[in-house]
């Protein structure tokens, strides 16, 4: 297992579109609720993942190399329809067999050629 | 190499004739020898039944790839052998020709009408075409196969099938009793007699799996289904039941927020052709799962899991864009070091970028995007060994579109990353020879001609560029940009008055930007000339008051000005309007107390010159205050005093005391903080304590088992006290990317 995925938004709660302005309210506002004497290593994380976003050049580098999320859609695509019963295509296929229609071998078929 | 086995019987004697020839090939089954010999000869009634019969055996066996041509032929030739009719028949029947296929058929029929073989396929012809069809008047319809009918036709309309306890009449029941809901059908199908073809043995499985699926069995359905599609059956019933199914249980599982089964259910069967909502099911379980994945660090599972994603995005529509999934498709591969497929990744995210010229903002950082996304491709080819690949890969897609600026552009770039500046420059220079005023690529050459301090001619370019293309407001910040660039190397390089007249232009280009308005304030003052410096600093505020590092430039050009009152005001107002923080003061103390002390003495002769006493003007009493303040608002950040320590205590090593104390007395134990007081102790020629701080930070870091530090105390112990402690701090504030490694 390799170093795991950390994104510094998730760490300090906020979206990937936060002004420098909600950045820094929202590192402080983490610093107080878990200061080093503390929770040493919850401030770790957040420091580091302050860090990232605090200059605009590092953090417009840290977005590139964040995981994309995907859009998932508001309403799900209605599912298909369960299929009941046999459908007739089903049923021939099994009376397909039972013909020649895919034999392979017609050897009894040939024919002598003599000139 | 094994020679290849000649047969003296295969070796054409030379008074042969064609006829003879033609027979010879036939009777070794080279059908295609025995045509060409024969072809010239067909007007011969006994030739042209041999021929005939060379095509029919042709067309039944794998020499050609088209038999239903030689099945033609073979009934051109031999109209009267019902052989060729029928079969003719059969192979339009099998390529989807049914309207032909009943016309052969019935021809046979018509003539034979004993064929139960055209029977039987007409039979089944019909009931393709419409399975409600009557049969009774079809030809050939005798009782016998009326009974062999009877079983299919009793399924397809829900009725009763004939009494047969075979193990072909239990299969027939079993599909009656699913075709009216009956619930004995899996028993009834679970049968495992042989049954008389081959090809019906997995067919009672998918009807045994159908009868588990409406029993509620959904596991046994899937792994009954799933042997079939593994082995091969790609048939639309089998694929839309198996998606029907799986959507189901898919629906279940992200529902109860099992996101790893979920993900591995939809990787497992990524490669089944699903209806829109089982594909974007997929995609949200695999993409979930994947996310998982790498939260956790498994790479690997979440590569997986995105190229599953990947595979079903590439058939299906309507889904959204890929770039989601590449792109972290791209990252993850990276993390694997797999650095090919990463830059394979990252290419094919490049392909999805759509074709138009940056207007606005927005459409400039997507650019800057585009282009980083450019940049990527470069370094993974460059760490999978491959630097050139990138390059090759751009000349390629020239060669088949020449006109394509764009990627004449992505080469151009990726030349010049790839420390091709010449061939680059080359590549601009072909585009502008195609389109003079590209503005991507005169901006290039601009860039080009700025960095050899051409600066007249650059300047002189985007100027036109700006005219051709007046509405395009990235072009003016381009253009912005590049007076901001010249001005500053203009003014580091003393020519103050050319700097002023770049930062005077710039400002016109980009009226947003209030570093223009500070720095003409700066150049002006540099020249000594009449300059209304508040009015420059308001209009700088007026537009970047949200920036620090504006309020800091504007700070200190009061000081530039002289003018410590002023100074004094707008530090009052920065506190008020912005609420610095801890950092906010440090950076400000600093950046005054930098322009305020006197230059630094070269380290060897600040070795050699006797120290004198320091002089506190009042700008370096003003720095102070801020650097207090710091200090005040967050006094147990070790990272504030250690900057400010670090910054003053070769220049300054008695205001720089105070702040190495208030470290130690806020971390007593800590063996860095000791070292510097330890040092700063030294350079105020106390020797002693200095000596003595340090062997007590050596013990406590021996204490740690912080070895590196125990070294680094005893070693700046040994030099306190001697001209070589001043010269090694010296040397280390002239270059500061060495300072560290001293403390």
């Amino acid at each position: 297992m390799s170093e795991p995925y950390i994104d510094p938004y998730e760490i300090l709660d906020l979206a990937r579109s936060s002004s420098a302005e909600e950045i820094k309210r929202a590192y402080f506002a983490m610093v107080r609720a878990n200061p080093p004497e503390r929770n040493p290593e919850q401030f770790k994380r957040i420091r580091a993942a302050y860090e990232r976003l605090r200059d605009p050049d590092q953090r417009r580098e840290c977005d590139m190399l964040l995981l994309q999320p995907w859009p998932e859609p508001a309403r799900r695509k209605r599912p298909p329809k369960p299929v009941l019963g046999i459908r007739p295509t089903e049923v021939l296929a099994v009376l397909r067999p039972l013909t020649d229609l895919d034999r392979t071998d017609w050897r009894e078929q040939h024919e002598k050629v003599q000139l | 190499m094994p020679q290849p086995k000649h047969s003296k019987r295969q070796i054409p004697p030379a008074n042969l004739s064609p006829r003879e020839l033609g027979l010879r090939a036939f009777q070794l089954g080279q059908f295609n020898a025995a045509i060409l010999a024969w072809q010239p000869l067909a007007a011969d009634p006994a030739v042209s039944r041999a021929l005939a019969e060379a095509h029919f055996r042709r067309a039944l066996s794998t020499l050609t790839t088209d038999p239903i041509a030689d099945m033609r032929r073979a009934a051109e030739l031999a109209p009267a052998d019902l052989r060729f009719s029928l079969h003719l028949g059969r192979l339009l029947h099998r390529a989807g020709d049914r309207a032909a296929a009943a016309d052969h058929y019935s021809t046979v029929l018509s003539r034979d009408p004993g064929n139960t073989i055209a029977a039987k396929l007409l039979v089944l012809l019909t009931l393709e075409q419409r399975s409600d069809d009557d049969l009774s008047d079809l030809p050939g319809m005798s009782p016998l196969l009326r009974t062999w009918a009877a079983p299919a036709l009793a399924v397809l309309h829900c009725q009763p099938t004939p009494a047969d306890e075979s193990a072909l009449g239990t299969l027939w029941r079993g599909m009656g009793q699913l075709a009216v809901g009956t619930p004995d059908a899996y028993t009834t199908l679970s049968d495992e007699r042989t049954l008389p073809a081959p090809a019906l043995e997995p067919l009672r499985r998918y009807f045994r799996a159908i009868a588990a699926a409406l029993g509620g069995d959904a596991s046994t359905a899937i792994r009954l289904w799933q042997r079939l599609y593994t082995a091969g059956d790609r048939s639309p019933d089998l694929e839309d039941r198996l998606v029907a199914l799986l959507t189901e249980r898919l629906t279940a599982l992200v529902d109860s927020g099992d996101v790893a089964t979920a993900g591995d259910l939809a990787r497992h069967w990524a490669d089944l052709s699903g209806a829109p909502a089982f594909d974007e099911l997929r995609l949200l379980a695999l993409n979930r799962a994947a996310h998982a994945a790498a939260a956790a660090g498994a790479w690997p599972r979440a590569a997986a899991l995105w190229e599953a994603a990947r595979q079903i995005l590439a058939r299906a529509q309507g889904l959204g864009s890929p770039r989601p999934i590449l792109h972290n498709l791209a990252l993850t591969y990276e993390r694997l070091e797999r650095w090919e497929d990463a830059a394979e990744a990252w290419r094919a995210l490049l392909r999805t970028r759509p074709r138009k010229r940056a207007s606005d903002a927005s459409d400039v950082q997507e650019e800057q995007r585009w282009a980083w996304v450019r940049a990527r491709i470069l370094v993974c080819y460059r760490n999978a060994g491959r630097p050139d690949e990138a390059v090759a890969i751009y000349r390629q897609a020239i060669k088949l579109d020449p006109n394509d600026l764009d990627l004449r552009i992505q080469l151009a770039d990726a030349l010049l990353a790839n420390d091709q500046e010449r061939a680059s420059q080359n590549e601009i220079n072909r585009i502008l020879e195609i389109e003079p005023y590209h503005p991507e690529a005169l901006l290039r050459r601009i860039e080009g001609l700025s960095e050899f301090w051409q600066f007249d001619e650059a300047e002189q370019l985007i100027r036109e560029l700006i005219e051709r293309h007046p509405d395009r407001a990235d072009l003016r910040r381009s253009a912005a940009r590049l007076f901001m660039h010249h001005g500053r190397e203009l003014s580091q390089n003393r020519h103050v008055r050319a700097a002023y007249n770049a930062f005077v232009e710039g400002e016109r280009y980009d009226p947003t930007e209030p570093l223009f308005a500070l720095n003409q304030a700066r150049m002006l003052l540099a020249l000594r000339q009449p300059v209304d410096t508040g009015a420059l600093i308001e209009r700088a505020l007026t537009m970047g008051g949200e920036r620090i590092d504006i309020w800091v430039l504007a700070i200190e050009t009061w000081m530039l000005a002289d003018k410590i009152d002023d100074t004094r005001a707008l530090i009052a107002r920065f506190d008020q309007e912005r609420t610095p923080s801890a950092d906010d003061y440090v950076n400000l103390g600093l950046q005054l107390m930098m322009s305020a002390l006197p230059p630094p003495t070269p380290a060897f002769f600040a070795s050699l010159t006797p120290i004198t006493k320091p002089v506190d003007t009042p700008w370096i009493r003003l720095a102070l205050e801020l650097l207090d303040k710091a200090v005040a608002l967050d006094p147990e950040n070790p990272h504030t005093l250690r900057s400010i320590t670090s910054f003053l205590m070769v220049p300054r090593p008695d205001l720089a005391l105070r702040f190495a104390e208030h470290a130690v007395q806020h971390a007593p134990n800590d063996p860095e903080a000791l070292i510097l007081l330890g040092v700063v102790l030294g350079l105020s020629n106390k020797a002693t304590e200095a000596k003595t701080t340090l062997q007590h930070a050596a013990k406590i870091a021996q204490r740690m088992g912080r070895h590196d530090l125990h070294s680094r105390a005893q070693e700046l112990r040994r030099v306190v006290g001697t001209p070589m402690l001043r010269m090694m701090f010296g040397h280390a504030m002239q270059d500061l990317d060495g300072f560290g490694d001293y403390l």
